[in-house]
């Protein structure tokens, strides 16, 4: 089977962050963040935003923003990842049946309460009748539908996805996941992301769009050489396990020049990397995101984007370091995320020379 | 190398039975499953259910879980389906195998959550129920206790999530990133499911009546069905003979609207002819097509417009969601094994409660099971709100 390249040509992002900066946000007492929303109306005409929920808007213009970034119009499939779906609108129809008794409920919110209300309304939007799927699956939703797109590129099937990952964090759902020991109680500090010593995380949300397609452009960000997910378990080792996913590519670790880690701030989920980035014999750069874009099911996406555009610009924000080795030109990204160690991504990534 | 798709394994739940047997059985009586609510706590019991004839408890006996275990009745429905599928295929350690689960839900732990939501933000009583609430840890819940895959993953395209799980794990294995994949999905009923078809004001006060005339919405059911899909040289390296095969499969959107199909079926239409172009087979070589047929006004009018589009004359059709209800998530895992029986058997399974012609359609569906009538290749429709409609081709192993 010939096999396609795939290659990053188009970003779209809406996060905590000012659009086009990247600062150290103030993280408060609640170590709780919201996105800074674009104006949706330069995007969506007023009656369809009316109904929309926040992160059907956002998914929509995140969406719009990595098409126009790559000069695409509709692209050959829609692929979006959310951890938790519309959950604001699940939120508001689950009260109603609650509070109501079941009795006297409007179908708004549950016709918006579906995860794949947001594929689905992008689709509607562009009058988009390819591939649409939806992946929710904890911390590797937007992995899943990366790799669903990349799989079906490299085989032929596609010649371009729009790859979408977006998650809310509203205040109900914050307060249920500081309950299960999510988030930090303890006020965050940088230090934080170098050293982890407590438990927990800050939150954020966000959505991160990526157009992929089999063709190199002016618009080219970076190819994207291989995807592995692994579900981790007693029998399969991690370490070894990138060895081979680095060796299917003809690499080593000592050949990588940054690793954009998942690091957050955990004590648990950070030591997980740095068995495998610290402690060993081969250390390369390391990147770090979390502290800019806070954690949510599909933030890794936040980290992929800067991936991508490190790549293309070859200049490496400062606040994105967690180690520095000197290199004189950054060819290869590993770029590496998982779940409660749980399930891992490996993304491989490469500088894209014309 | 042969890239053949098989099917070795097939596990299912539903209201018409607790495994394959079973199933089987009802399907050749035509036994619906469908019955006033006996499991679900909700206030609506003018709507009939097709609910799995067992409690939580009765679940978690069957799959041999401790009764103290932190587990929703969706991931109890999918261990069981999934431990059936493993065992058909003759999978026991799984770690020795490049083996997958692809599961599709949507409702994930809600079951839970509709019980416990406000004790989750205001007081501290259910708070173990947290972690199960989403899709994802749903499907966790299922590896945890079937073993040890190396890759897994959910999908979540509402009432077509488990024939999307299908395309992603074939894609997975025609790609060589897999061996054998588990693909389907699983569901359990709800009230917010209830409740939210129920202001949709599409679910029918009497047991759904599919492609009838007179039609008046859907049933809601739940159950899970999963297969065990390998390339046809894996099965064959493994001494497995396999029960059938995907030919083809097809994705599309309708891009209409959230909840309701198009009128001209566009996105039905175009995930039949991907499905169809991919098989290489003509229209007039499918022998049978398990519809989606909910039994909505909408549906069944604009899947039948898209099918009559597509096959002159259609061919042999039936939806059989008056015996099971609709699935929902597991609806295309449930109804591709429903039909794979049936296709082993040599039967087209009925259109149960169908009276009347739909004026705007030329063809009826099946009226009575029709025996002795050998299927090589079937279509399976799967369609979901947002217009997420899939379309996969079955063909016979003989």
């Amino acid at each position: 089977m010939k096999q396609h390249s795939v290659f990053i040509n188009g970003i779209g992002s809406i996060s905590i962050q000012k659009e086009g900066t990247l600062t150290l946000p103030e993280w408060g007492e609640e170590n709780y963040l919201r996105c800074i929303d674009p104006p949706f109306a330069q995007y969506i005409s007023p009656a369809l935003l009316r109904r929309m929920s926040k992160v059907v808007k956002r998914g929509i213009v995140g969406a719009l923003l990595a098409l126009q970034d790559g000069g695409m119009e509709i692209p050959d499939a829609i692929i979006s990842g959310t951890g938790l779906g519309c959950i604001e609108d699940t939120e508001k129809f689950l009260s109603a049946m609650i509070e109501q008794n079941e009795q006297f409920l409007q179908p708004t919110h549950f016709i918006q309460s579906t995860h794949n209300t947001i594929s689905s309304q992008i689709a509607i939007m562009l009058k988009c009748y390819n591939y649409n799927t939806t992946f929710s699956h904890l911390g590797i939703s937007l992995e899943s539908a990366l790799f669903d797109g990349f799989l079906q590129i490299k085989m032929g099937m596609l010649s371009n996805a729009l790859i979408n990952g977006c998650d809310e964090m509203t205040p109900d759902y914050h307060l249920m996941l500081r309950k299960v020991g999510f988030w930090k109680r303890s006020p965050f500090q940088i230090e934080d992301m170098h050293k982890a010593t407590t438990s927990g995380t800050v939150a954020g949300e966000g959505c991160n769009s990526i157009l992929l397609s089999n063709e190199k452009n002016e618009h080219t960000y970076a190819e994207i050489n291989d995807i592995q997910l692994i579900h981790h378990h007693e029998k399969n080792n991690i370490e070894e396990q990138i060895r081979l996913f680095l060796n299917r590519n003809e690499l080593s670790l000592s050949e990588i020049d940054a690793v954009m880690m998942g690091t957050n701030g955990d004590i648990e989920n950070d030591s997980v990397y740095d068995k495998l980035y610290f402690e060993g014999k081969d250390n390369p750069t390391q990147l770090i995101y979390r502290h800019l874009s806070g954690d949510y099911f599909t933030s890794s996406g936040f980290g992929l984007i800067q991936s991508a555009r490190i790549l293309k610009s070859q200049d490496i924000e400062p606040l994105l370091y967690r180690k520095e080795s000197k290199k004189d030109k950054i060819q290869h990204i590993l770029f590496h995320n998982h779940y409660k160690n749980s399930t891992h991504a490996l993304i491989l990534l490469s500088v894209c020379s014309n | 190398m042969n890239q053949r798709i098989a099917i070795t394994g097939l596990g299912i739940i539903s209201a018409i039975g607790n495994n394959r047997s079973e199933t089987l059985q009802s399907l050749l009586q035509s036994r619906s499953g469908i019955g006033k609510m006996q499991y679900l706590n909700s206030v609506h019991h003018e709507f009939p259910v097709g609910e799995v004839k067992l409690s939580d408890a009765e679940l978690k006996d069957l799959c041999q879980i401790d009764s103290q275990t932190i587990i929703g009745r969706t991931t109890l429905l999918g261990i069981l389906a999934v431990r059936e599928a493993l065992k058909e295929a003759k999978i026991e350690q799984i770690e020795e195998h490049k083996i997958g689960l692809i599961s599709g839900t949507t409702v994930g732990g809600m079951e839970k959550s509709e019980q416990y939501y406000f004790d989750f933000l205001h007081n501290d009583l259910h708070n173990q129920y947290i972690n199960i609430h989403d899709c994802g840890a749903c499907t966790e819940g299922i590896v945890e206790q079937t073993g040890n895959y190396c890759f897994c993953t959910t999908i979540s395209t509402a009432c077509s999530s488990a024939a999307n799980a299908l395309i992603m794990g074939a894609n997975m294995l025609k790609a060589g990133y897999l061996d054998m994949v588990v693909v389907g999905g699983t569901e359990c009923l709800t009230k917010f499911h209830l409740n939210g078809f129920n202001t949709l004001m599409i679910l029918d006060k009497t047991p759904c009546k599919p492609f009838d005339q007179n039609r008046n919405g859907i049933t809601l059911g739940e159950g899970a069905g999963y297969l065990i899909i390998e390339t046809e040289e894996h099965a064959v390296k493994r001494n497995i003979k396999p029960i059938c095969f995907v030919s083809g499969y097809g994705n599309a959107c309708d891009a209409y609207h959230q909840t309701a199909s198009s009128p001209d079926g566009k996105g039905a239409l175009l995930a039949m002819q991907k499905a169809l172009k991919m098989s290489g087979l003509k229209p007039q070589e499918i022998d049978y097509i398990n519809a989606h047929g909910t039994g909505t006004h909408n549906n069944d009018l604009s899947e039948g417009i898209a099918v009559q589009q597509l096959f002159t004359p259609v061919p042999p059709i039936s939806s059989t969601k008056a015996l099971t209800g609709h699935t929902t998530s597991a609806a295309g895992g449930v109804e591709i094994i429903l039909s794979i029986l049936a296709m082993k058997n040599q039967f087209l399974p009925q259109n149960l409660n169908y009276q009347n012609k739909i004026e705007e359609l030329n063809f009826e569906p099946i009226k009575s099971n029709m025996l002795n009538h050998p299927i090589q290749h079937f279509l399976k429709n799967s369609f979901g709100f947002g217009g997420n409609n899939s379309s996969i081709i079955i063909s016979n192993n003989v």
